[in-house]
């Protein structure tokens, strides 16, 4: 569960966003929209910790972001510009980081890659943009995380990519995550998302 | 790392100025673009081309090996809680790797092969990788303090100071502490000295790059 309470931020004396209050829930995948610039990617931003806040709180399950904790114990994050290294295959990219927290075993991420649909034994940088998403996206959900953020998750995707993505989602959701999804059209996520939230006027309201 | 090419392209290039360069003028061979025989002074356009060609290639690769390191593979990183003095870690790794690459291909292009300058290779090359692997290891064990970062922006100073005055020097309580005058006389120890505040000047620019990045979050 992620809590923003009174969050507001502001950058170079320009407000971003303004005053925010919401619950975000587990067990739910909520879809933001709203045009560039409106501050979607700064909410994403804001509940994993790659920013702090200017005012207010995010709070996650029990802990204050930035007070107990630097980054939410549990989270799997896709943000604009994230790249995997480029001299790895995919299983050993994620290998790699798996080892950071050790929570997700070889298993675990062939069961990823496989979800994906990732099944290659080439190195990163002689991926396609869509394969580079899709293992960005298996980076976002092999280790089971309790709160998965995706921005912009299905860009570079074909039908078939996108379909899987979004069947991905809904177990995630099924198992207990809590998901938001953030592009600038919102027809990209309604079909599976429980809730749609516009993000204008520094602000998000519910649709 | 995108503009790995690029670099390494631009940086054979100005191996090659310098070769020319030395070829030219006669004055002495050039070790990461420092002029081997100091006894001219004189700042010619080619001697400054040698002499700040490799260090701004080697910066420009940092902020690059930065740019990956810390905001693009770095968010998959400290998103998992990982210390930024293991992305830092990541990142002086990898500058290491590519400062012996320029090294070694600087002295393919300048160096004739004689015994006496295979050996000074060897002992500066030996020396260089003590010391960037000492600056990697305090780096690690200290925590981020105002007492590093001095200490790094001593070592800029110090930096300087040997290059303007063409004698090594180390900032030491507020004044200038120059090498004895004898260091001079033995070739083999003064130019080490000379060369070696280089890496520890790249290296001590990177850290405070870090430090002051790392530290300030938003950035993210």
């Amino acid at each position: 569960m992620i809590v923003f309470e009174h969050v507001s931020k502001t950058i170079k004396g320009h407000e971003i966003l303004k005053d925010l209050n919401y619950t975000f829930e587990d067990h739910k995948i909520y879809g933001l929209y709203g045009p560039n610039g409106s501050g979607k990617t700064m909410i994403l931003r804001l509940a994993c910790g790659l920013v702090r806040a200017s005012g207010g709180k995010v709070i996650i399950n029990d802990g204050v972001l930035g007070k107990d904790f630097a980054f939410p114990p549990s989270v799997g994050v896709v943000i604009e510009n994230m790249e995997l290294l480029p001299y790895l295959t995919a299983f050993d990219n994620l290998r790699e980081l798996g080892d950071i927290k050790g929570v997700a075993s070889d298993e675990d991420i062939r069961e990823a890659l496989e979800r994906v649909g990732l099944n290659t034994d080439k190195t990163v940088k002689k991926f396609s943009l869509g394969m580079r998403q899709r293992l960005n996206i298996a980076q976002a959900i092999f280790e089971h995380p309790d709160i998965i953020l995706l921005d912009e998750p299905t860009n570079a995707l074909d039908e078939e990519g996108v379909e899987s993505i979004y069947k991905i989602l809904k177990e995630e959701k099924d198992r207990g995550a809590c998901i938001i999804i953030a592009s600038h059209n919102k027809n990209d996520f309604t079909r599976v998302v429980d809730q749609v939230i516009k993000v204008a006027n520094e602000t998000m309201v519910e649709v | 790392m995108k503009r790995d090419r690029i670099v390494y392209g631009i940086y054979m290039i100005s191996v090659i100025t310098q070769f020319f360069s030395l070829s030219y003028s006669g004055k002495g061979a050039y070790l990461l673009g420092i002029k081997q025989n100091m006894k001219t002074t004189e700042l010619d356009l080619l001697f400054f081309i040698s002499f700040s060609l490799p260090v701004m290639l080697l910066m420009i690769t940092f902020m690059d090996q930065l740019d990956f390191y810390l905001f693009n593979y770095g968010r998959f990183q400290i998103t998992r809680q990982v210390s930024f003095l293991r992305i830092i870690r990541s990142i002086e790794e990898r500058i290491f790797k590519i400062a012996t690459l320029m090294l070694l291909i600087q002295f393919i292009f300048n160096r004739t092969f004689t015994r006496e300058a295979f050996l000074l290779f060897i002992s500066y090359a030996l020396i260089c990788i003590m010391l960037i692997n000492l600056m990697l290891v305090i780096s690690l064990m200290m925590p981020v303090t105002l007492g590093i970062i001095i200490l790094s922006v001593i070592h800029l100073i110090s930096y300087y100071a040997t290059y303007y005055h063409k004698l090594p020097a180390l900032l030491f309580i507020g004044k200038f502490v120059h090498g004895a005058e004898y260091l001079t006389q033995v070739s083999p120890i003064y130019y080490f000295m000379i060369d070696i505040l280089i890496p520890i000047f790249i290296i001590s620019f990177c850290f405070i790059t870090l430090v002051v990045v790392c530290d300030h979050k938003d950035y993210f």
